[in-house]
């Protein structure tokens, strides 16, 4: 520049103070925030970043709390079963509370066979298997532990003896119905189905009348009609009499069909009288033409008897059906909750069950439900009252016979099969617990490390920006103490 | 002067005294304004003097002396080049600056850096408002899907409406900024305007003070300074010129254009003049702006596709308009105001045919087309993109500026099938067998006046033809009545009739076609000689020259093609051409007369530069909202992001959210399947087949439900149905269970909206960030959060803490949804994808570009400011007032004063020797 006047000095001045005070100030600004950007437009890749990292921590912090409160549920839940295996301590007393336990009760009663402490056995199983279903029915804060996804109602219930649980019996199953090819009998009606173990009557065998055939010979003794059974031999007159009078007692003369015809003898016991043969027939099942319903079993033909014991009603039927299949339903039943699993859906919509964890206590896990293949239930609580009823059926004063013994036993047997099923499923919980426990490891230190994450993005380092700023206010205070001299002496100050 | 004269010398020193003391004067003047804004140093302008006057006698000395020194004047000390540089670049400062200022501002309000409440520890500090708050959202809702209780559903409509109330306040603040903006630009347009006048008046002033002799400085330093001001505002460029002002006298005149700063080379508009000497324009931002028909030059066999760029064209939809070149919509006022006779129109109505399509205003909307190219700009539209418009140029008394140039062309002969008229021409051949009686008893009459030979004309002159007709023709011409239409004059023995109007003689008219006809005289001249036989006698008259017509040129036909007479005016310059066709002697002249005003220039969306043009954009600027109409007047739509973009990448957003959010809370009944179903929980068949929530239909119920194209069928913006790959319309599964659900035995509906567009309804439609809140109904508990649609065994199995829908709500706050620009109600938007992502992300992004911008924004500020101080400081190096300068200035006059007082004291002195004291000896 080949000029530099005054007014040029001044400027330049001003705009370099100015200069000076704003990177002061934008120094004192990072000392005072304690950041290194305080807008996004400082530095919009740490602020993206950083604002990314954020999200993560408050993320983890919320799952944290779901993670958290579904171990609290969990462990409580926990306790409970322990409680509970207490009560049915398969493994043997170890504190001599033996006799407190199901199982320890159950072993005793076999033991007892001239029923001394039967009674109480029996009450103390009945108690037992009760607080079974009140440690089942606890409730973690609002929402009871093993209730599934319905928290906010309690899951079992106990009405007429019977378990529900969520308002279907736990004992539900599906009736087994007698089949005809592959389909069930129905009554006549089609109101309802013939049980498969519905009482069968062989179907009888008559010899085929030759005169008239497809219908039973029919024999008259004049005064009693008769159909004579398949195989049947008859004899004549002349074998007749050369029997003893004690086997001819045996024998039913018919006569010829006409008058002096010579007479025909049947064993008694191979005739079978046709008031007889219709008494039968009224008491099976009939289709709606009016026949006998038959079923062939091992190739033998079977009509089935009316007895209502053998039939259940369809509605009955449909409604077992269903509660075998709500049974079903409760015990897969599932509701996820997000610890940090990844959480998502796939591209139907639908939760991907792997990204999420299953918070579903179903109680009928634990307990057992449905009935096995003996028809027995497999549900603990159920399968203790069916124990007490047996005890039950034994007079106090009496001794057990050797069938209540061995159907008790045989219950027993299944109770400690019922047993072994809840110590899984406690085991599988317990396993739930620990996933739960090393997960919320896992994100408090996640949490905490994307804190650190972010902080090493926006924190300044003090020592720096205090330096920074220290340098800031001494160029300041150089350029202000420079300013002092920018209107210095010219040469007006020396004119005389 | 080889001699030395006796009184001269005084002369130099009182030139050398005046010299001294005006530059005492300039020094103390300089050293007075040197803290005045944009003063410029002053100088004196010195020259040495001497007379140039010849000696009376040649001399061989070559001894000549100057007479002192003269002051001719006052002048500034400016470096132009650095005036441009300097204005150039504060521009660039300006638009920066002003630009970066927005984007902080809209920072102030969407960058969350270090925003956020510490609710008591200092984690939370630094997360934001609205991005923490989303996130508070997320972690109600997880809790709300782990335990979906009443107490829950409450804690997530609390954050939800916090939320809103963010996205409110966000949306609020950015149209207040906006609002705020639009004032400030018109205010800077004032400020502009008063600049220009400014301008204007000082060319004036100076104009009136350079004519009178005076190089008004000071002024000169103050319209400096104004146009230093302007250039802030615009680029602008500035060129002085000299005018004649008459007499000899030139003064100065200062032109400003704008600096052609649109990168389009095809835009003129952005060197549009400002000031021109004594006129200057003034800006303006019409709230509604004139549409130049931008067809105008098309060519009749153009159809629409030759426009696709232009959005009104849509000929292919509108009947009456399908071979129509110009379309828009307009009012019903418009329509009748401004729109001429001749053009079609037809209302406009909503897809169902009865409801009237209506404006922001509530008018009817009508389509309007016409067919005419020429139509110039015959409708407004709303000037919502901030268009500039500049008026004529005009005076201080508001007189408009313009210029006039007359242009006359000879045309070639016959050129456009002209024909040049001509004169009728009668002559009569005068005879005589010389009888004539020498003792003047012969007379001949002329009419009816009788002349005797020998007595009114000579004897020899009446035997000789020649002198005969000459004197018949002088006689002729003494009578008015012969001579109104004709010339009479002799040749030789003739009497020649010549019209005196040329054109064919006759009764003058029109032909069919409207030409004028006979044009000449009325009628052929008459002449009675009596006697006529023997002693005189008159040949019959003759016609060498029939009069004829002159008949203009035709125009318009090739190859000549001239225009037609008449004014036309240029819709585009204004310039109005005014032709005409003369015929002069004998020739046809085309005259032009070509008048040129200065006329309304609307600018162009890039020619501003400076602050007004960072305003423009930062009020304009849509970014990927822009729409084709918005890219077709300025290509850089699509990549400027002002107020608006972010207005609408926050409506977008909020829009997303809530109808996220109220599909999910809406939805119908499911059994533990997932099949849905009716009230008594029978499962909806369809195809026969149940229809499952989370199973694609199969390939039969598609079919089914797209039996009847559009109906239950997916369709675009404009309700085409829309395809699969295969070519099968795709089915729109909600609309069937929407319409089934109206009917007995159809899905049952649950839930409802959480969110509306406003508080005391549950209306839907139109929800953007200033108006989202939470839903009247979810407010009042008509409406909560399902946690689950299905109904588990048709209700007898309760399932109250199942969480299937409440866990799509959790995931929906991270799920990435695309974001187009197209999505937003009402767009009309052509840009790409916006982004994809998350809620938090899309904001995050948002908060990202904007910080990108003025990142960026903010180091070229730099740069340019930088450059600016130091342009600056070379401006002061040359042009400002400094001490020393100004203190050796004033030591130097004192001294030359000083100087030139001894000169006269010495030469006093001498003059005093020479005088009294010389020639005294002896005395």
């Amino acid at each position: 520049m080949i000029r530099v006047t005054t007014g040029g000095v001044l400027k330049s001045y001003r705009s370099n103070l100015m200069n000076s005070f704003i990177s002061m100030n934008r120094a004192l600004d990072t000392v005072l925030s304690q950041r290194n950007f305080n807008s996004y437009a400082e530095d919009p890749a740490a602020a993206a970043k950083a604002f990314r990292l954020r999200k993560s921590r408050m993320t983890v912090d919320s799952q944290h709390d779901i993670c958290n409160d579904t171990l609290k549920k969990y462990q409580a839940g926990f306790s409970c079963l322990q409680s509970i295996d207490e009560v049915l301590d398969t493994q043997g007393a170890i504190d001599g509370s033996f006799m407190n336990t199901l199982h320890g009760a159950t072993l005793t009663w076999l033991n007892d066979p001239t029923g001394d402490a039967r009674e109480q056995l029996t009450k103390a199983l009945d108690q037992m298997s009760e607080s079974l279903i009140q440690t089942m029915n606890q409730k973690y804060g609002d929402n009871f532990i093993f209730a599934g996804a319905d928290g906010h109602n309690v899951p079992f219930k106990i009405e007429n003896n019977k378990l529900y649980y969520r308002g279907v019996p736990v004992d539900a199953s599906v009736p087994k119905l007698m089949p005809d090819n592959d389909t069930p009998i129905e009554t006549a009606d089609g109101s309802s189905y013939v049980l498969a173990d519905a009482e069968k009557i062989a179907v009888p065998q008559f010899e085929e009348d030759p005169n008239n055939a497809g219908n039973p010979l029919t024999v008259n003794d004049g005064t009693t009609a008769f159909y004579v059974n398949k195989g049947a031999v008859s004899i004549d007159a002349a074998e007749f009499g050369n029997l003893s009078a004690e086997a001819q007692a045996e024998y039913t003369e018919i006569p010829g069909a006409n008058a002096g015809d010579p007479s025909t003898y049947y064993k008694t016991s191979e005739l079978t009288s046709e008031a007889d043969h219709q008494k039968l027939l009224d008491g099976v099942l009939k289709d709606a033409g009016g026949d006998p319903i038959t079923t062939t079993v091992d190739g033998q033909e079977y009509y089935i008897s009316n007895d209502e014991s053998g039939l259940i009603s369809k509605d009955d039927y449909d409604t077992a059906c269903c509660d075998v299949e709500k049974l079903k339903y409760l015990a897969d039943e599932k509701y996820f909750v997000d610890i940090g699993l990844g959480f998502q859906e796939d591209d139907n919509g639908k939760l991907i069950e792997s990204s999420g964890f299953n918070a579903a206590l179903n109680g009928i896990n634990f307990l057992g439900y449905g009935l096995d293949a003996d028809g027995d239930p497999k549900n603990l609580y159920s399968l203790v009252q069916k124990m007490k009823e047996v005890s039950d059926s034994v007079s106090a004063d009496d001794e057990w016979d050797k069938a209540t013994y061995d159907e008790f036993d045989r219950l027993v047997k299944k109770f400690e099969t019922g047993c072994s099923n809840f110590k899984t499923e406690f085991t599988n919980m317990a396993a739930g617990t620990d996933k739960l426990e090393i997960n919320e490891k896992l994100l408090y230190d996640n949490f905490y490390s994307l804190q650190e994450q972010y902080a090493e993005l926006e924190d300044v380092d003090m020592v720096d920006s205090i330096t920074s700023f220290i340098w800031a206010e001494y160029c300041y205070n150089a350029a202000l103490k420079v300013g002092n001299n920018v209107l210095s002496e010219s040469l007006m100050d020396y004119l005389t | 002067m080889g001699t030395l004269g006796t009184f001269d010398s005084f002369t130099t020193a009182r030139l050398g005294i005046y010299a001294a003391q005006h530059g005492i004067k300039v020094t103390g003047n300089n050293i007075s304004n040197i803290n005045t804004a944009g003063y410029t140093r002053q100088r004196i302008d010195q020259v040495s003097f001497k007379t140039g006057v010849y000696d009376r006698y040649h001399s061989m000395m070559d001894n000549h002396i100057g007479s002192g020194a003269l002051v001719t004047g006052i002048s500034q000390i400016r470096d132009p080049y650095l005036d441009i540089r300097y204005r150039c670049t504060s521009t660039d400062t300006s638009y920066y600056d002003s630009k970066l200022a927005g984007l902080q501002e809209i920072a102030s309000i969407l960058d969350e850096v270090g925003k956020g409440v510490t609710d008591g520890d200092n984690m939370s500090k630094g997360d934001g408002l609205l991005y923490a708050q989303l996130q508070k959202l997320s972690e109600q809702l997880r809790a709300f899907s782990a335990d979906p209780t009443t107490a829950n559903d409450t804690l997530v409509r609390k954050a939800a409406e916090s939320l809103t109330s963010l996205f409110n306040k966000y949306a609020d603040r950015l149209e207040k900024l906006r609002q705020d903006y639009e004032e400030d630009f018109n205010n800077n347009v004032t400020a502009v305007n008063k600049i220009l006048t400014n301008i204007r008046d000082l060319n004036k002033s100076i104009r009136e003070c350079e004519i009178n002799g005076d190089n008004a400085l000071e002024m000169r330093d103050e319209r400096n300074r104004q146009i230093d001001d302007l250039a802030q505002y615009m680029s602008i460029k500035v060129q002085y010129s000299m005018e004649d002002v008459g007499a000899g006298v030139m003064v100065e005149k200062l032109t400003i254009l704008m600096g052609d700063s649109n990168p389009d080379p095809a835009v003129e508009t952005d060197s549009s003049m400002l000031v021109d000497g004594l006129y200057c324009t003034q800006l303006s931002v019409p709230k509604e702006k004139p549409v130049v028909n931008p067809f105008k030059n098309i060519a009749a066999a153009d159809k629409a596709e030759d426009y696709p760029d232009y959005p009104d064209f849509a000929f292919d939809k509108y009947e009456p308009f399908k071979d129509y070149l110009f379309l828009s919509k307009v009012t019903q006022d418009q329509l009748t105001n401004n729109y001429p006779a001749g053009a079609t129109f037809v209302q406009l109505f909503e897809a169902d045919g009865t409801t009237p399509i209506k404006d922001a205003d509530g008018n009817d909307l009508y389509l309007v087309g016409t067919n005419d190219p020429t139509a110039a700009g015959i409708i407004t539209e709303e000037n919502d993109n901030y268009t500039v418009q500049l008026s004529k140029l005009l005076d201080t008394h508001n007189e408009e500026w313009k210029s006039s140039e007359t242009t006359w062309t000879q045309l070639a002969p016959g050129a456009g099938g002209s024909q040049v008229s001509q004169k009728a021409v009668y002559q009569y051949q005068i005879g005589t067998d010389g009888s004539w009686a020498e003792d003047g008893t012969d007379t001949f009459q002329i009419g009816n006046q009788v002349y005797t030979v020998g007595k009114d004309l000579p004897l020899a002159a009446a035997k000789d033809p020649v002198q005969l007709a000459a004197f018949i023709a002088a006689e002729l011409n003494k009578d008015p009545a012969r001579t109104a239409d004709y010339a009479i004059t002799s040749n030789g023995d003739n009497i020649v009739f010549t019209a005196k109007k040329a054109g064919a003689v006759g009764p003058a008219g029109t032909d069919p076609k409207g030409n004028p006809i006979n044009q000449g005289p009325d009628a052929a001249p008459t002449l009675t000689l009596t006697p006529n036989a023997g002693k005189l006698t008159m040949g019959t008259q003759t016609n060498p020259t029939a009069g004829q017509d002159s008949i203009p040129p035709t125009t318009g036909v090739a190859p000549d093609n001239l225009p037609a007479a008449g004014t036309v005016t240029d819709p585009a310059t204004g310039t109005e051409i005014a032709t005409a066709y003369r015929e002069v002697n004998g020739a046809w002249y085309q005259i032009t007369i070509e008048t040129k005003h200065t006329r309304e220039v609307a600018l162009d969306d890039n020619d501003l530069h400076g602050e007004l043009q960072a305003q423009r954009e930062l009020l304009t600027g849509e970014g990927e909202f822009a729409s084709a109409h918005d890219v077709a007047i300025d290509e850089n739509a699509a990549i400027e992001r002002g107020i608006p973009y972010y207005q609408k990448s926050f409506d977008l957003l909020a829009q997303k959210f809530a109808e996220a959010y109220n599909q999910l809370n809406q939805g119908y009944m499911l059994n533990q399947d997932g099949n849905y179903v009716d009230k008594d929980g029978n499962e909806i068949l369809l195809d026969g087949k149940p229809v499952n929530k989370y199973e694609p239909l199969t390939p039969e119920q598609k079919a089914a439900l797209t039996a009847n194209p559009p109906d239950y069928c997916q369709t675009d913006k404009d309700g085409n149905v829309i395809l699969d790959e295969d070519g099968n319309p795709v089915p729109d599964l909600d609309a069937w269970l929407d319409a089934y659900s109206k009917l007995a035995g159809g899905p049952v509906k649950m839930g409802g909206p959480l969110f509306s567009n406003r508080n005391d309804g549950d209306n839907t439609s139109g929800i953007t960030a200033s108006n989202i809140s939470v839903s009247h109904s979810w407010t009042h508990g008509a409406v909560n959060l399902i946690p689950k649609y299905e109904v588990l065994f048709k209700g007898d199995v309760p399932n109250t803490t199942q969480n299937t829908n409440a866990d799509h709500m959790v995931t929906m706050i991270d799920k990435a949804l695309t974001y187009n620009p197209q999505d937003l109600a009402g767009s009309d938007a052509i840009g790409p994808l916006l982004f994809e992502g998350s809620f938090n992300d899309m904001f995050s992004n948002l908060m990202g570009v904007q910080a990108s911008d003025a990142s960026m924004t903010n180091v070229k500020l730099v740069t340019s400011a930088t450059t600016l101080v130091e342009l600056d400081s070379a401006r002061e190096g040359v042009s400002g007032v400094d001490l020393n300068d100004e203190a050796m200035n004033m030591m130097q006059y004192q001294k030359a004063y000083s100087a030139a007082c001894r000169l006269m004291t010495v030469i006093d002195e001498a003059l005093d020797r020479l005088i009294n004291n010389t020639g005294v000896v002896g005395r």
